[in-house]
């Protein structure tokens, strides 16, 4: 067979840059109830292009080639729908349409279209899941199969979540606007949730790690940037958010050996991480707490991460910079989740008998189970009980699934004895 | 002394194969690639894509009617005109063809040639 890495003159990812771009651009056009039609629409003219350009080769500029054929058909389309008797179709078409399509496709438009698809797509009456399906599809261009395989679920579940998620922009007429007043504020923090979501999804490291995921990262990293680059949406929030993804995408080279195994933070090699992207982050966390300093779990999350950005090796990392801050967050966002990690911080410290009761707190089913009982194991160990440390390993191996995480485990078992 | 070989294409329309865009780009790689690798040898003399509608015209009354002719899967994609030795050596050409896995079909026919 031939290479298949060789996409001849197209960049990178450039259909699906484009798929989220057009479908965007035409929305606007056509009206978001049509938002079937003009995914449809973007998909045949992928298909024309294929088509056309594999037995000879791409045009001087593909995307411009792309974006002339859907507007062509978009405009066939409403010509032949406006002589059909299909009243529907003629009275949805007549507010939208009444936009220029050329002006919608203007390179300063993009930006602006691609933004209001973002709201619609995560519209605070839409479930999370079905919000970050329906923005990988709709805004990100990836294919169901592909979003399943980056949330690990069934093409078929993802495929529901996005039609329940279309169906309901329909019915309810949502507007593919960008929200002014007070329900501005109310909409862009459920955008913010569902990026920092969407940006978890690809850096969990509990799940076995595939390109596909680090995609999904750097996909809720250019939606935030969106976010941020608008006039009307940039704010602290975003700003944080995006210093956030910032210092963790940092690391992605330095997380997996090379068996695809994952490395924890003590042990990555530091000089791997990208220093271009910490300084993003500190570029723009310095603008997210200019005005109001760190006024949501997102500024106090980054702060975090940049500590741990900011540390030349594991031994120099300040943790009693970063133990406050864990309770800053806390007192933002209580979760349990929040004061495990503040009891990995004070063992950091030293300070086992705060360690151990924080930790006798921690209601167990509200947190990862795996990161408890690890956790568990470090407090047995730092008090010199090795046979509870096995004992909570143990269980913390039981509670995962994922091949990587269970083989670091099993590497504290064996040097226990 | 080489011969020419019509590599004839047939399969569904892409737009009923269900690819995500990234799909689509890697697909088309794939026919860049072998496009390429073609081109290179010296061997291809032409190609083309065929849209996949058109007119048909049949009977004594020359009856015309639209496309698609046939129902999918036999679709006439596209074709090319290649250089190659004998019928097996174009066949092991046409091994190539990137269209195998969204169950396409690829006809090799020898070019007539009259003296």
């Amino acid at each position: 067979m031939t290479n298949e890495n060789n996409t001849g003159q197209l960049v990178d990812h450039l259909f699906r840059y484009e798929y989220g771009k057009m479908v965007a651009t035409l929305s606007r056009f056509l009206g978001l109830s049509h938002l079937d039609v003009v995914e449809d629409l973007v998909q045949e003219t992928f298909a024309q292009a294929l088509q056309s350009w594999k037995t000879t080769k791409p045009p001087d500029n593909p995307a411009a080639w792309l974006n002339t054929v859907a507007k062509r058909k978009a405009i066939d389309l409403i010509r032949k729908k406006k002589s059909d008797k299909n009243r529907e179709f003629q009275v949805s078409l007549t507010g939208p349409a009444t936009i220029q399509i050329e002006e919608l496709f203007m390179d300063a438009e993009i930006p602006d279209s691609q933004l209001r698809m973002i709201f619609a797509c995560c519209h605070p009456d839409l479930s999370q899941s079905d919000q970050i399906a329906l923005t990988l599809k709709v805004v990100s261009g990836f294919g169901s199969k592909e979003i399943a395989s980056a949330l690990l679920t069934k093409t078929e579940t993802i495929k529901k979540r996005i039609q329940r998620a279309r169906n309901f922009l329909k019915s309810n007429n949502i507007a593919l606007s960008i929200p002014s007043g007070n329900q501005l504020i109310k909409r862009l923090a459920s955008v913010h949730l569902a990026l920092y979501l969407l940006f978890n999804e690809g850096y969990a490291s509990s799940h076995h790690v595939d390109h596909i995921r680090r995609d999904v990262c750097v996909e809720a990293m250019r939606l935030c940037r969106i976010t941020v680059e608008h006039p009307v949406t940039r704010h602290p929030d975003n700003m944080a958010l995006l210093a956030l993804m910032c210092f963790h995408a940092s690391r992605f080279d330095s997380r997996l050996n090379e068996n695809g195994d994952m490395i924890l933070l003590d042990r990555q090699d530091r000089s791997l991480w990208d220093s271009q992207l910490i300084n993003i982050g500190r570029y723009h966390l310095h603008l997210a707490t200019r005005q109001n300093g760190f006024s949501s779990p997102y500024h106090w999350e980054a702060a975090i991460s940049a500590q741990h950005a900011a540390a030349k090796t594991f031994n120099d990392t300040n943790w009693t910079v970063i133990l406050s801050c864990y309770k800053n967050l806390y007192a933002l966002k209580p979760s349990e989740q929040i004061r495990l990690n503040q009891v990995i911080v004070l063992l950091q410290l030293k300070d086992l008998d705060k360690a151990r009761h924080l930790y006798d707190c921690i209601e167990q089913g509200q947190c990862d189970a795996t990161l408890y009982h690890s956790v568990g194991a470090e407090i047995a160990m730092a008090s010199g009980n090795t046979r509870q440390a096995a004992q909570q390993l143990r269980r913390a191996y039981e509670a995962t699934n994922s091949p990587s995480t269970r083989k670091l485990i099993q590497q504290k078992i064996d040097n226990l004895s | 002394m080489m011969k020419d070989f019509m590599m004839i294409f047939l399969g569904k329309d892409y737009s009923d194969a269900g690819l995500s865009p990234e799909e689509i780009q890697a697909q088309m790689g794939k026919w860049f690639a072998w496009d390429g690798k073609m081109r290179e040898q010296g061997i291809v003399v032409h190609g083309n894509a065929l849209h996949p509608t058109g007119k048909h015209i049949t009977g004594n009354d020359a009856v015309i009617s639209d496309g698609p002719f046939v129902e999918g899967k036999e679709l006439i994609g596209g074709y090319y005109v290649i250089k190659a030795e004998n019928i097996d050596a174009a066949v092991e050409i046409a091994k190539d063809y990137p269209d195998f896995d969204y169950g396409g079909t690829v006809e090799v026919r020898e070019v007539m040639v009259f003296e």
